[in-house]
């Protein structure tokens, strides 16, 4: 070893890996192939990156499960199949406008049930007077003006009800 | 060139199926190295690859495909560590555990050969791959499993040269030290670099 040699380690170290990559070149790749050649601590330091890379690099060829391949396919497959549109799929920028303007026909047509007219049964116009005097009864004939009208039929009035002067 | 984008996927399927037929294996071998075990190698492919898939009309014809499937799960793995927070964080300043070499005493046949291609090796090796954190193992995977250049790599994970440069050494000389007495024993023998 050269007595100078600590000096050189401490420069060449850090180059044994663009050493052993072969990223060194001309002079730098010289200075350090040449202190190799003097100084085993290096070169034994070169030798366990040069082994390290190596047995990184032989590392065995895995195996994935017997079924891994097959089953990757059909996932593919799967993928395919879900987003490959149909022969009458819409995209969604044309399918909502379409359905928008169905449910409007639909609705203009009168097709739709809560926007259909009821059919009820004909009901007979009477004069507003005879249905009241009819379905209700009057409270308070007294004041005309203010009469109230109470239900009559099944609902029977719970009370009476007075109105100014009728009370009691 | 590249494939028009509005393709059908049905119609891409025969061809993206074959390109990952002629790669399967290397692929996998850079799963099962990056994952570190076979389910979640497994599981880290097909994500790749349905990933790759679904983005296939966007890939270069005349381009490498496996370079390209390697950086979507080299991503996709980065991701999914960063995620899961369960990566190792070291630095120079923590000395790595060392590794049990007694198994090599056992083994007394001094071939080198032998020596490689037995299992024991195997998982010292990956162990300290697995040691180092998602980013420097992705950097050591695609260099010395996969033999990327620096530059190539780079662009795989849209980092610097210089930046590959930094944690390759980093990751290196980490398995260095956690390997030490294997690498340091007078029968092993890798590619004509002898130890000792």
């Amino acid at each position: 070893m050269q007595p100078d040699s600590d000096q050189v380690c401490i420069k060449v170290r850090p180059q044994l890996q663009d050493f052993l990559d072969g990223r060194l070149h001309g002079g730098a790749e010289r200075t350090v192939s040449e202190h190799l050649e003097c100084c085993p601590l290096c070169h034994r330091e070169l030798a366990e990156l040069a082994t390290l890379v190596g047995l990184v690099g032989r590392l065995r060829q895995p195996a994935p499960s017997p079924d891994y391949w097959s089953r990757l396919y059909s996932r593919l497959e799967q993928a395919t199949s879900t987003r490959r549109p149909g022969p009458f799929t819409l995209r969604p920028v044309v399918l909502l406008p379409a359905l928008a303007a169905l449910a409007l026909a639909l609705l203009i047509a009168g097709l739709l049930p809560h926007a259909a007219p009821q059919q009820t049964a004909a009901v007979p116009l009477v004069p507003l007077q005879s249905y009241l005097s009819e379905h209700f009864y009057v409270a308070g004939s007294q004041a005309p003006n203010r009469r109230v009208f109470l239900p009559a039929g099944n609902t029977p009035p719970a009370r009476r009800v007075y109105l100014g002067d009728d009370g009691p | 060139m590249r494939l028009p984008r509005r393709q059908p996927d049905a119609e891409l399927r025969p061809a993206f199926e074959a390109l990952v037929s002629k790669h399967h294996a290397q692929l996998f071998r850079a799963a099962y190295r990056l994952a570190g075990n076979l389910d979640d190698a497994e599981d880290l492919l097909q994500e790749a690859l349905l990933e790759a898939y679904q983005d296939f009309r966007r890939f270069h014809l005349g381009t490498r495909f496996d370079r390209w499937v390697l950086r979507i799960m080299t991503h996709t793995y980065i991701d999914r560590q960063r995620k899961r927070r369960v990566d190792t964080s070291w630095s120079l300043d923590s000395p790595p555990e060392g590794i049990d070499t007694e198994y090599l005493v056992a083994d007394g046949s001094g071939d080198p050969q032998r020596l490689i291609e037995a299992q024991r090796l195997e998982e010292p090796v990956q162990r300290a791959l697995d040691s180092l954190s998602s980013e420097h193992r992705a950097v050591v995977v695609l260099s010395d499993i996969e033999g990327m250049s620096y530059e190539d790599i780079a662009a795989t994970l849209h980092i610097p040269v210089g930046t590959v440069r930094s944690r390759l050494h980093r990751a290196r000389e980490r398995m260095r030290q956690m390997l030490a007495p294997l690498l340091r024993h007078p029968g092993l023998r890798v590619d004509g670099h002898a130890t000792g």
